[in-house]
């Protein structure tokens, strides 16, 4: 204490305090004044003592600290003023490592009383709070900090992103714990950055790297996400350095934010999958919808956990009221042929973790007892773990299935002996041939009442039913010659009555629907007459007692899905003509082999076994098909469906032979013909009817013949099957030479030389075999007198091969 | 004990010190500071502690503030914690906000004080025309049941408790806090009569 107060006893007390003391009186003069102020201030005790308290500090100036001053004085109240709400009240230092700092006070203004009733004085007690502030600040800083990673600990699991994230962080740095700035920069992978904070601009991503450096410089706290540095969070502060415990803090706050970036990433990731996952499954349900087979899966005990809508209308469950339930509830099955239960393939599968095929012959039992053939197959689902979680049964109506096996069983057989047929009808046609004309000629030769005679016209008699077997034969084959016209069915019906009529008898109700609107087809009337009249024959038969039959036309539009079950259908428009009887019906058995050559359920002597093969194959080579419906004890019904004409039927030449005198000629003819037997015979006839004959056995003989011979050559009269050239390559050649040359082709069948699809090429003309010398004569003369044809100008005369490969 | 008189008289007294209480703060900080109207609650000293536990949810920090003169006794201001930390972040700003009482933030909580508890016995002083003698105030978070035992201990000569519940607001916030004044029944009853003589036309 200085001036007046030395002699103080108290003073080393008041000194060894460590406070300030000012003492003035009741005018606020400064009396004394401890030496503690001199220690922290330039201040000198003259300057102080004496002066005026107010004139000498006039921070105390303030109404509040002047009403404390005079209340203490007055009423001898004490004051204090705290040092946050009154920073550096007396201008003080304090030194803190190399720097001198204010110094924060606490003052507590007291009364001096000598006497109870009377302020002589004031003492005003000053102590330095510097620390203590420092350190509450630094404790409020850590706790808000504590706090705010709190915060950001409970609330960064739920931003949504990384600028949610760096909002959360960045705004309770700044804004909560009062940082001047902090930034989060992101970078590798998440390549996206934001950076937030109250007193720097949002900085866009094309700012990265580097980024603005921060001013004032800024402490960085690296983020590290699966032990990579992949951002830092920058924190801003003003004017001081950051503390070690600080420091810690933020760095576990950059931790935090490391584990919120994982935690992004797995949420993208799984978000990710999961969509993939609805895709998946999404796709998984349409095509298990879409899927023609029926299908159904279960739980590792069997139970039913789905199916799709095949597998509803096959079982006659719905999901719904299958879900749960044992699969052998819903999908029973059993033998087909002994009705004994076969084992369920679900629980095979389950039991043996390996797909499992069903047996043969295994129908599946409907909810409402029917029952349906079917083919399947049953999966186990295996877990990554590789424990079976159930399994997945694919099943399928094999009912159509097996349909079309034995379709396509019954069309290879008949196709097969339609071949063998087709070959024997081709040599029994040279035969037939050769016999034929030689009773004639035998017939000729003998006298009127000559014993042998009988025997020749039985001969020829049994040869010309021979010739009926064996176009019946062909027919079947379908190697008959066809002359396809635009046809309507209704009028061929029509045209037909009447024969019919006489056909069936008066037991038998004949009933024909016709269908005005019905739409032509493309076929050969005679064979399609042929066709109907087999099958009305065979109705009729069928009634031995008497019946109703019923022929049918309507136009049909057959379906792709018709098309798909049926052997050998195409889809598209055609017309039926159905042929129904009430008659005894057929069995399984019968019906399979129906369409089978020389297969026939009638007396011996009355069938030939023909008829409906003959049908079957008229209809193939006109491309329909045709199918038997029937039941024993219930009728018959046969359908031929006929493909109905696109186009306006090509006229062809026909070489019918035409009833009437014989027709000579003087003409030269080539004949070729590799069969010696008809070579000569053809010969032979057209001696007989004029002509000047060449013979040549094939097509090369037939060319170095007509390299000889300079006189014209009228008509080339040529086989078409035979060994080396064919006749129509023959015939090609010839003409090259001799373009006036008519031809005229002749041959026990139709061949792809001459014919499209058993149909003659326009303009050629054409004898079949067996002919005699009457339809020969004819067919000869029709060749020579045509004007103009002589078989040259075939559209693409090289190859004239189906092109479709049909 | 009291008629309804006299506590109204010295409801009225008590609210002229918490008047000048206000403006001493509203002028300190720089911002408008109220303090309600009192509720005025006479006690017995023994009943002080559960009254105490009853208006405070949580014990929590007292400024105390003996007085001598004419009437001897003692004042204590009464907060709970969450209260004083409020308090003092409404004065000082958030920044300063920590979850313990520094030594700063008590600082702050003793000037406040003394300006509540002085305006009130200053008006008594008034009153009674006499001129009292105040102790600085003690900050201590020391409250408890254990605090008001040792009280009644200490105070055995006093008895009287005039316990005043007011609610501070400031800066948005509102803080409920206790002022008790304990005195003998004699200087109470002095305070009274003395109220009534003046306040009663």
């Amino acid at each position: 204490m200085t001036n007046g107060w030395k002699s103080n006893p108290l003073m080393p007390v008041i000194e060894g305090l460590g406070v300030g003391l000012i003492l003035v009186d009741a005018d606020l003069k400064i009396r004394a004044w401890s030496q503690w102020f001199v220690r922290h201030s330039d201040l000198k005790n003259e300057d102080v003592v004496g002066a005026d308290l107010l004139n000498r500090f006039p921070t105390l100036r303030k109404p509040a600290i002047r009403r404390s001053l005079e209340t203490c004085r007055t009423k001898g109240r004490p004051a204090i003023l705290s040092p946050l709400l009154h920073p550096n009240l007396f201008p003080l230092q304090v030194d803190r490592g190399r720097d001198s700092i204010p110094m924060v006070q606490r003052v507590r203004i007291l009364p001096l009383e000598q006497d109870p009733g009377t302020t002589p004085g004031i003492a005003l007690i000053v102590e330095d709070m510097t620390d203590s502030v420092l350190l509450s600040k630094e404790l409020a800083r850590i706790s808000a900090l504590l706090q705010g990673l709190r915060k950001v600990g409970r609330h960064f699991l739920s931003a949504s992103d990384m600028q949610g994230l760096a909002d959360l962080v960045c705004g309770v740095l700044v804004e909560e714990v009062g940082y001047a700035g902090a930034r989060l920069r992101l970078s590798a992978n998440d390549v996206q950055w934001r950076a937030q904070a109250g007193c720097l601009p949002l900085l866009n991503d094309d700012e990265l790297p580097p980024a603005e450096p921060m001013e004032p410089a800024a402490t960085r706290f690296p983020i590290l996400l699966d032990d990579q540095e992949t951002g830092l969070l920058e924190v801003q502060t003003a004017t001081r350095a950051l503390g070690q415990e600080e420091r810690d803090l933020l760095a576990a706050m950059a931790s935090d934010v490391g584990l919120a970036l994982r935690t992004f990433r797995e949420r993208a990731l799984r978000r990710e999958a999961e969509a993939a996952l609805a895709q998946e499954s999404k796709r998984l349900a349409t095509m298990l919808q879409s899927i023609g087979d029926g299908v159904i899966a279960t739980n590792a005990h069997g139970d039913v956990t789905l199916m799709n809508n095949i597998a509803e209308q096959l079982t006659g469950w719905s999901l719904d009221e299958a879900m749960g339930r044992p699969l052998t509830d819903v999908f029973v099955i059993r033998n087909e042929d002994t009705g004994e239960p076969v084992e369920n393939p679900v629980t095979k599968v389950i039991r043996e973790g390996r797909i499992v095929g069903l047996a043969n012959h295994t129908e599946l039992v409907k909810r409402d007892g029917s029952a349906v053939s079917i083919a399947d197959s049953g999966a186990p689902i295996i877990n990554e773990v590789g424990e079976i979680e159930g399994a997945i049964l694919v099943f399928q109506n094999a009912t159509e299935r097996n349909l079309m096996q034995e379709q396509l069983l019954q069309s290879q057989k008949i196709e097969s002996v339609g071949k063998l047929a087709g070959g024997v009808a081709h040599d029994f046609n040279n035969l037939l041939t050769v016999i034929l004309a030689s009773c004639s000629f035998v017939t000729a030769a003998l006298r009127d009442g000559d014993p042998v005679l009988d025997d020749v016209l039985q001969i020829e008699a049994a040869g010309k039913r021979a010739v009926g077997l064996t176009r019946q034969l062909l027919a079947f084959s379908r190697r008959q010659t066809m002359r396809p016209v635009e046809l309507n069915l209704s009028e061929l019906l029509k045209n037909l009555d009447r024969m019919l009529g006489r056909l069936i008898g008066e037991d038998i109700e004949l009933t024909t629907l016709h269908d005005r609107r019905v739409a032509p087809i493309m076929a050969d009337p005679g064979l399609i007459e042929q066709a109907v009249m087999n099958l009305v024959v065979n109705a009729r038969d069928a009634m031995p007692d008497g019946g109703k039959l019923t022929i049918e036309i309507a136009n049909v539009e057959l379906d792709r899905e018709y098309a798909r079950s049926h052997v050998d259908v195409e889809s598209g428009p055609y017309v039926m003509l159905a042929v129904s009887d009430s008659g005894v019906g057929m069995d399984a058995e019968t019906r399979a082999r129906a369409f089978e050559p020389f297969f026939s359920t009638k007396p011996k002597d009355k069938g030939t076994g023909l008829g409906l093969s003959t049908v079957h194959g008229i209809v193939k080579q006109s491309h329909g098909s045709v199918w038997i419906y029937s039941e024993v004890g219930k009728g018959t019904t046969i359908k031929m469906y006929l493909p109905r004409s696109v186009a306006a039927s090509r006229p062809t030449t026909a070489a019918h032979p035409k009833p009437g005198a014989t027709t000579q000629g003087t003409e030269n003819v080539l004949v070729v013909e590799d069969e010696a037997a008809v070579r000569h015979l053809t010969q032979r006839m057209l001696k007989k009817l004029g002509y000047n004959v060449l013979l040549a056995r094939d097509g090369v003989d037939a060319q170095s013949i007509a390299n000889e011979h300079d006189e014209t050559i009228h008509l080339l009269l040529t086989d078409v099957v035979m060994p080396g050239p064919s006749g129509r390559i023959t015939a090609d050649k010839l003409l090259e030479h001799r373009p006036e040359m008519k031809v005229l082709f002749m041959s026990g069948y139709t061949d792809n030389a001459i014919v499209h699809h058993g149909v003659l090429d326009p303009g050629t003309h054409f004898l079949e075999k067996p002919f005699t010398i009457n339809s020969l004569s004819h067919a000869v003369r029709a060749a020579l007198n045509d004007p103009e044809s002589n078989g040259a100008p075939i559209p693409d005369p090289p190859k004239l091969s189906d092109p479709t490969g049909g | 004990m009291i008629d309804a008189h006299g506590q109204d008289v010295l409801n009225e007294v008590i609210n002229i010190g918490f008047g000048e209480a206000a403006d001493a703060l509203s002028e300190l900080i720089d911002s408008k500071v109220l303090l309600s109207v009192p509720e005025l609650a006479i006690l017995d000293l023994k009943e002080l502690s559960a009254f105490v536990q009853r208006q405070i949810s949580e014990w929590g920090v007292y400024i105390a503030q003996d007085f001598d003169g004419q009437i001897n006794g003692r004042t204590l201001l009464v907060y709970s914690e969450e209260g004083s930390l409020d308090l003092v972040t409404a004065l000082l700003g958030e920044e300063l906000r920590t979850v313990r009482l520094t030594e700063v933030a008590k600082a702050t909580l003793q000037e406040l004080g003394n300006i509540i508890l002085g305006s009130c016995m200053s008006v008594f002083g008034d009153l009674l025309d006499a001129r009292l003698r105040y102790t600085i105030p003690q900050v201590s978070v020391e409250c408890s049941t254990d605090y008001f035992t040792h009280l009644i201990a200490e105070s055995a000569e006093l008895g009287r408790v005039i316990a005043v519940k007011s609610t501070l607001e400031v800066s948005d916030r509102q803080i409920e806090g206790l002022v008790v004044v304990v005195l003998s029944f004699t200087d109470f009853e002095t305070i009274v009569k003395r109220a009534k003589e003046q306040w009663t036309p």
